[in-house]
């Protein structure tokens, strides 16, 4: 579990002394197993906020809970990093080595477990994410979303129970995106692992149990996707997208129809339209 | 094209020197290389030849590869045979009964032997130490070189960070190249010109590749030290590997073979006086 | 400015065992002050397409002409050819290196060979039009966000006065708000400038709102040239070949087959909302 409490931070790259608050008194709560998403526009905090998840910042302002221990705690930094893993953007700037197998063994070996141990969870890993057919290709000549599936065995492979994961699919294709989407979505649904996913995609935020809307630093909306979606007006004004689909409906319901807002999918939008047909 | 370059010169087969330990095969090149040295007459060299040829052969690595890499070096033999052959004093060749002399210049008996002996010796090094980088894979030659420099850790050396920053600049080479390839198109499509003008055009022409490649590097690096945090990197104390390095029995084999031929140089050099 | 392209055909790493053919003997001609989009999944010759029509990548056979001029020629000018084709790359912002972003913009119309006088009158002219303040002028392209970065980016490629401007994914890593505004101001290049665009895209969603006509690549062949309204018709062949459709079009469809028909050319969420809204009132009477 994962824990805010009255979260603040402040930094100013070009000026230090200057401090402008980033983050502001967030309070979240991360169940285990659940599947969350944090949603923002580019510069509204939310990779500043996954970072903390794992002690890369430390608050400036409030405590960072993971699994109980405050993430200010020195003693506890790679106890922490362990439980909660992370994934970045950029697939090529997290790939060390030069053999698939040897870089998802690297956390694992950072970790000190026994040779034995770590090629077990390496073929476990890699496995679980369906790359166990590239375990001796070099990183460099698959596509992106191969590497990013890859990251995300190397990760793993430290038995996390937390996978933060801060704009995974930002730098792919849309068959990476389902790669990737469909492997995390697999790992939280099969392994239990809770998943926090930080992006400013719609589509990838109706998979997730929960949303997290940020805006400028503070949490402005929370709440399963179907609701959050449904308020397509306040998506708009924060800069985000809501799938077609909850768009048409919406602007039915405006035009005076008697149709659900909280539409998600293709599926359910061609039901409600029939409805009104009859 | 610039993509074309490969990766070292690593030759991925299955073979006895393939397998071997990457310490051992790093030390076996030492001992190599001062026997070569080490070597006296012509009957020594035949003896190195020999032991090249087997190794070679044992390695499965193309002949035509080796001798590939031996390109580069026909110039450098070249001169230092001539070198050797005009300026060596001693008793001076004749042909046809005609002392060959012009000057200072003169063909000595001497000379062309030593020319001989320091070509032999020159390609011997070449064909020997690529063999190394043939048969052993960057990232292992690395491990390796990190076990080998290991007791100096004592005295402050810190050999597994040496050997990490060697294996990720490794890994990072064709991330950049290709990084380069798309930056000079993009330069070329806002109509750059690289390829005319004089020296100094051309060097400033490199100004909009490189300063865009320094700080895309910059930023790699910023990444991959907070990713290698996430993922609990804190150097080398502590850590475990995948792939322990353990001593084979190839390795064993392997140092009976060295053993045997450093003992036949030293034969050859006290009995075969030729 | 018109382009035309003839049996088109690249082959990468020619005679070797990785010999893999990039494009396939493409043929197509796009009209003067078109909108095109090319899709297609990755590795399917986009790229490579749009590398060649300013003479980045030369043809293994096939010629392109560029306002009836052969670029494969040997004693074709290729700086000039450049500078009426201006690409701007994925990720262009990565490309700028000047201490200021008008030294910056100034790089592509001086190798042109511009002279001063004019090069500043452009460089005020490509600012306004993607959107930026004079202020950015005198500042180091490396402080400015990553939005702004891309548009002054593609500033120093408009600033060559392009008579075509190819986009490769123009949105990629962008939010949606980034995204809206550097499609508008596409849009807006077009149309005031009477420039033919090209974009290549993933987003289906983005293609409908602005292209006019499309073009459709599958491992390294053109599929299909054709307005957009008929390549969006047929969902079932773009999702054969691994593209998405925008839900809209899927919607039209799906309510096609159960008996509804909107009409052929609803792909936008306006359009459809007009067409359901009408339908209705149909039903209603």
């Amino acid at each position: 579990m994962i824990e805010t409490k009255n979260l603040t931070y402040s930094f100013d790259e070009e000026n230090p002394f200057e401090k402008k608050l980033i983050l502001n008194n967030i309070n979240l709560t991360v169940r285990d197993g659940e599947f969350l998403c944090v949603l923002g526009h580019n510069g509204s905090g939310k990779s500043t906020l996954a970072k903390h998840f794992n002690a890369i910042y430390l608050p400036s302002g409030g405590c960072v809970f993971v699994d109980g221990i405050d993430t200010k705690c020195e003693e506890k930094l790679w106890d922490i990093r362990q439980n909660t893993a992370m994934v970045f953007q950029n697939p090529d700037n997290q790939i060390v080595a030069t053999i698939v197998e040897e870089d998802v063994a690297f956390a694992a070996e950072n970790l000190g477990i026994d040779p034995k141990e770590i090629q077990q969870r390496v073929d476990w890993a890699l496995d679980a994410v369906g790359m166990s057919k590239f375990k001796n290709h070099a990183p460099h000549l698959l596509s992106g979303g191969q590497k990013q599936r890859i990251a995300i065995a190397g990760v793993i492979a430290m038995k996390p129970k937390t996978i933060v994961l801060d704009e995974p699919t930002a730098m792919l294709d849309p068959k990476g995106r389902k790669e990737v989407l469909k492997t995390i979505t697999k790992l939280n649904k099969e392994y239990g692992i809770t998943i926090i996913l930080i992006t400013h995609n719609m589509d990838e935020a109706t998979l997730a149990d929960r949303i997290v809307v940020i805006d400028s630093g503070e949490i402005v909306l929370d709440d399963i996707p179907k609701n959050v979606f449904s308020d397509v007006e306040k998506m708009k004004s924060l800069g985000l997208d809501t799938p077609q689909v909850t768009e048409i409906a919406y602007r039915l319901k405006k035009a005076g129809y008697n149709i659900k807002s909280d539409i998600l999918d293709v599926e359910d939008c061609v039901e409600e339209i029939l409805k009104l047909c009859q | 094209m610039i993509k074309d370059i490969t990766l070292g010169q690593f030759f991925p087969i299955d073979s006895p020197i393939h397998k071997m330990d990457p310490r051992v095969k790093i030390l076996a090149t030492i001992i190599y290389i001062f026997a070569v040295f080490f070597a006296k007459g012509y009957a020594g060299y035949i003896v190195v030849a020999l032991f090249t040829y087997v190794i070679i052969l044992m390695s499965k690595v193309p002949l035509k590869l080796i001798l590939k890499s031996l390109k580069p070096l026909v110039f450098l033999v070249i001169f230092t045979s001539l070198l050797n052959i005009f300026m060596t004093d001693g008793k001076i060749v004749t042909l046809f009964n005609i002392p060959l002399k012009l000057g200072f210049l003169k063909i000595t008996y001497e000379g062309l032997s030593i020319a001989v002996k320091m070509a032999l010796r020159l390609i011997f090094l070449v064909a020997g130490t690529s063999l190394l980088t043939f048969t052993t894979s960057p990232i292992v030659l690395t491990d390796g070189i990190e076990s080998l420099l290991s007791p100096f850790n004592k005295i402050g050396l810190p050999s597994h960070e040496l050997a990490m920053m060697m294996s990720i600049a490794i890994r990072f080479i064709p991330t950049l190249i290709e990084e380069t390839d798309k930056i000079m198109k993009a330069q070329k499509a806002r109509g750059a010109d690289f390829e005319s003008g004089n020296l100094i055009k051309r060097v400033k022409a490199l100004v909009p590749i490189l300063v865009p490649l320094f700080i895309s590097s910059f930023r790699r690096a910023d990444e991959l030290a907070v990713a290698m945090e996430a993922r609990c990197y804190k150097g080398g104390k502590g850590r475990t590997r995948l792939r322990e390095l353990k001593l084979s029995n190839i390795d064993f084999k392997a140092s009976l073979y060295m053993l045997l031929f450093v003992l036949s140089i030293v034969v050859t050099n006290i009995f075969v006086k030729v | 400015m018109s382009i035309k392209v003839e049996n088109l055909t690249h082959i990468y790493s020619k005679d070797t065992p990785f010999e893999k053919i990039a494009l396939n003997n493409i043929s197509f001609e796009i009209k003067d002050n078109d909108f095109v989009a090319i899709i297609g999944h990755t590795g399917s010759g986009k790229s490579t397409l749009i590398q060649h029509l300013n003479g980045l990548v030369k043809p293994d056979s096939g010629k392109i002409y560029i306002d009836g001029e052969d670029i494969t020629e040997k004693g074709c000018n290729l700086t000039k050819i450049r500078g009426k084709v201006g690409i701007v790359f994925q990720y262009p912002e990565y490309q700028l290196f000047e201490e200021t972003v008008y030294k910056d913009i100034a790089y592509g119309p001086s190798n042109l060979g511009y002279s001063e006088k004019e090069i500043d009158s452009i460089i005020y002219d490509v600012i306004k039009i993607v959107g930026l303040k004079e202020e950015v002028l005198s500042k180091s392209p490396f402080e400015l966000s990553g939005g702004q970065k891309r548009r002054v980016a593609i500033a120093g490629v408009l600033a060559m006065n392009p008579k075509i401007l190819i986009l490769d994914e123009p949105t990629a890593g962008l939010d949606p708000k980034g995204r809206d505004e550097i499609l508008s101001q596409i849009k807006r290049i077009h149309e005031d400038k009477n420039i033919t665009v090209i974009i290549v895209s993933h987003s289906m969603e983005d293609v409908a709102k602005l292209a006019k006509s499309v073009l459709v690549m599958s491992d390294g062949s053109l599929l299909m040239h054709d307005d957009v309204k008929n390549v969006f018709k047929d969902d079932k062949f773009l999702q054969s070949i691994g593209l998405n459709v925008p839900q809209i079009s899927l919607v039209v469809s799906r309510l096609k087959e159960k008996g509804i028909d909107l009409g052929d050319d609803i792909y936008t969420l306006d359009a459809c909302e007009k067409a359901i809204i009408n339908y209705l009132k149909g039903v209603k009477k």
